[in-house]
């Protein structure tokens, strides 16, 4: 049935599929009953035994049908390069970092003129430990230890 | 510290700094081997040495103690994430997707073969069904 489905109806049916697969294998990892807490937040999932174990049925029949029609179409896997995704990850979040130093907060109100201080240097060496994040992961040379001359650092992998 | 924000500040604080620690600690656990097994429709690689990888968690545990100093200082609260309403949601999202993958919808790619919808449709409007089975499943969460 390979030749059933031109190039693009394919490439979404493949995406479609995928994105599915992903959700299924994350709801069966925390179907154990998930409890995980941070810093900032707690997961949970509380689930009866029965709504588990029936939970569970489902997402193996829903993976078995995925795995069918990918055999019936010849669906090909996608090869995620994890270190790009951290790296681009970790890029991302540069901007919302900068979005909440204490001169942007007053989108949200009158801001604190003690808050820059207390603040802005934790944004500053989270922004700068996220790009050097990306970096390392992207496989670039980092010269110093993350610790000794962040400004440096910095300026490295902007660069 | 905690007065020198006012809520709405303090909401965009803490949001920004929890989905970075949610991607903090879900790189830890791929530079640790955790989660990177492939699946059907997607191979997960991670090409780094050990030196790498110990760099890059020393990196991730500084950003994850800026976070807690943060979060001490500004007292800042941890967020109650609900995984049974995540996965309800993400299997209602699935619905939508899947009933885009009928051979007649796919008629926006470009013209499709007559032969496709007895080939293709009965294994969407299989997972169409266990999709929303599983969110259907998921609204009568048990007593807490």
């Amino acid at each position: 049935m390979n030749d059933l489905l031109n190039t693009p109806q394919r490439s979404s049916l493949t995406n479609v599929l995928r994105m599915l697969e992903e959700r299924l294998r994350q709801a069966q990892a925390w179907l154990p009953g998930a409890d995980e807490t941070g810093l900032l937040y707690h997961h949970s999932l509380r689930l009866s035994q029965e709504q588990q174990e029936l939970a569970a049925r489902i997402i193996a029949m829903a993976l078995d049908e995925i795995a069918q029609v990918s055999r019936e179409f010849d669906l090909a896997p996608r090869e995620d390069d994890l270190a790009a995704v951290i790296g681009a990850g970790m890029s991302l979040v540069w901007a919302d970092l900068v979005d909440t130093r204490s001169d942007k907060l007053n989108r949200f109100g009158a801001v604190d003129p003690r808050l820059a201080q207390q603040l802005d240097p934790h944004l500053d060496r989270l922004i700068e430990l996220a790009l050097l994040l990306s970096s390392l992961v992207r496989g670039k040379s980092i010269e110093q230890p993350p610790d000794e001359t962040p400004q440096q650092n910095l300026t490295e992998v902007r660069d | 510290m905690a007065d020198l924000l006012n809520e709405s500040q303090r909401r965009m604080l803490t949001g920004t700094l929890m989905l970075h620690e949610k991607d903090l600690r879900q790189a830890d656990a791929w530079l640790q081997g955790i989660g990177v097994e492939g699946g059907i429709l997607y191979r997960r690689t991670l090409r780094l040495s050990a030196e790498q990888r110990a760099a890059a968690r020393q990196v991730i545990a500084q950003a994850l103690e800026q976070i807690a100093e943060l979060a001490r200082r500004f007292d800042l609260q941890p967020r109650e994430d609900n995984l049974v309403a995540a996965i309800r949601a993400q299997m209602q999202l699935d619905w939508c997707d899947l009933s885009e993958m009928y051979a007649d919808s796919l008629k926006c790619c470009g013209a499709v073969d007559p032969r496709l919808g007895s080939a293709l449709d009965p294994g969407i409007a299989e997972l169409y069904k266990l999709a929303m089975t599983l969110a259907h499943l998921l609204t009568n969460e048990p007593q807490k």
